[in-house]
């Protein structure tokens, strides 16, 4: 008998391949399935919206108004400004919207303004800040490579100003520093972009495999409703080309 | 409305905001003051989630707009897919709401926005195996990237591929069963020239955000208000 659940177990196999099938080309399934995240995603969005809402807001005005009108009656300020993010659909008042913009914009730029000097600058300094002389060789030379690949890393970066280097005359020595640490930094930086383009991949294969389980079940029929459902999606492919 | 009420005064609160954020968290005055703040701070993050409420449920109704404009102008061709965007929007709100209204109509049940069953249903068969699939079907495409990606053509390229066949041999099975010391010199990359090279970016990520702040202090930074008058 198909129960919703097996239904779903259907519905959830017939999505992955569906949206598979957009690697060989664009079908009318693939399509489908596009819609039907899109407007799920959406629905998800909202719904967790209203489910924040419900927790900081709703929840305690209704439970324990008392509480919530002495201590918490500030709550009603960001919900008018919310409300005022709907006149942007207006021509004449688009402008309110920006008032609610405008505190998520501050808090958010306070908020980063506090962590990034910290955590972005000072402890990355601080933790480039080595001893490079010392008894165990192996630490000198990881702390060699650290400095170097950093300060080669924050010349590409941020130090723009390449010192020149005149015609026919011998170029000066911070030309040479300049020019080693430049090409220091871009090394370093290829080991690590190479670590995380293998990371990424890892993680993707991951997701890949994950998607596969889906199909190791004990319904064979949902396999086989998979296989047709791919089968059919690259037959619309090839209608679509032609 | 004049440019004062239009412009001038959202720039002034994102001002006073960050000027307020930024100096109450560094500068203290007194435990009474430290611990106003604190609370002022809670608040304020609060607020944010309130705000951000608003605008997820803004962003749902551009998507609605958006496809029932798409059905009006492309006709036929377009016409089912966004119908089928906009009733699974629309089935995925409406069983939220319900789920809403049962948590408060019969709260023993235990039945929330997120776990009212019909919307759990469409979640976990349509949202999740979808995020899932459109997630890793970009697999396929970093395979002709890696293509592209590991032509050596000169040395950095090399390196490249040399460092990303080591992490991916030492984050798998067969690269120990082929080579054991894959799993530390995988440990070695990734704690010494890996966080070696990402350090400058940290270092340049936090001096643009510091930029980007003083940028909406002073109000060069408009892009945030949207259409210009």
């Amino acid at each position: 008998m198909i129960t919703w659940e097996v239904f779903g177990a259907w519905l959830s196999a017939a999505m992955v391949v569906w949206i598979y099938s957009f690697a060989y080309r664009d079908n009318a399934l693939y399509k489908l399935a596009e819609h039907m995240f899109v407007g799920t995603a959406a629905g998800y969005s909202i719904a967790l919206a209203l489910d924040s809402l419900n927790r900081v807001v709703v929840a305690p005005a209704v439970r324990s108004p008392e509480t919530f009108w002495a201590a918490s009656w500030h709550y009603v300020i960001p919900v008018v400004l919310g409300v005022l993010m709907f006149a942007k659909y207006s021509r004449k008042y688009y402008w309110l919207a920006r008032y609610a913009v405008a505190v998520n914009i501050a808090v958010g730029s306070g908020l980063a303004l506090r962590t990034a000097p910290i955590a972005n600058i000072v402890r990355q300094v601080t933790a480039t800040i080595l001893p490079l002389w010392g008894s165990d060789p192996v630490k000198v030379l990881n702390n060699w490579i650290l400095v170097l690949v950093t300060l080669g890393g924050l010349t590409y970066f941020l130090f723009t100003i390449f010192p020149r280097r005149v015609e026919g005359a011998r170029p000066s020595p911070a030309y040479w520093v300049y020019r080693s640490l430049y090409y220091i930094g871009i090394y370093g930086m290829m080991v690590g972009f190479g670590a995380l383009f293998a990371n990424t991949i890892m993680t993707r294969v991951g997701f890949l495999i994950s998607i596969y389980l889906i199909y190791i079940q004990p319904e064979a029929w949902a396999s086989i409703v998979a296989a047709v459902l791919a089968a059919v999606a690259i037959i619309l492919g090839i209608l679509r080309k032609r | 409305m004049s440019l004062v009420v239009r412009r001038y005064a959202p720039q002034a609160i994102v001002t006073i905001i960050i000027l307020l954020t930024v100096m109450f968290f560094y500068f203290y005055v007194n435990p009474e003051t430290s611990e106003a703040f604190s609370r002022a701070d809670k608040a304020l993050s609060d607020w944010v989630v309130v705000i951000t409420s608003f605008a997820l449920i803004v962003g749902g109704i551009d998507i609605l707009r958006f496809h029932l404009v798409r059905m009006r102008k492309e006709g036929l061709r377009q016409a089912p897919f966004s119908a089928v965007t906009i009733s699974l929007l629309v089935l995925m709100v409406l069983f939220a709401l319900h789920g809403w209204y049962l948590s408060y109509a019969d709260p023993a049940a235990g039945i929330a926005i997120t776990t009212q069953p019909q919307f759990r249903w469409l979640y976990l068969n349509v949202y999740a195996p979808a995020d899932a699939a459109v997630y890793s079907i970009l697999v396929f495409y970093m395979a002709s990237a890696s293509y592209r990606a590991f032509r050596v053509r000169n040395p950095m390229a090399l390196l490249l591929l040399v460092v990303a066949l080591i992490v991916i041999f030492g984050n798998t099975t067969v690269g120990g069963l082929l080579w054991p010391g894959f799993l530390s010199l995988r440990d070695w990359v990734m704690t010494v020239p890996n966080t070696a090279a990402f350090r400058p970016i940290t270092i340049g990520a936090g001096l643009g955000i510091i930029i980007l702040g003083l940028r909406l202090l002073t109000w060069r930074e408009v892009s945030w208000m949207g259409r210009r008058e």
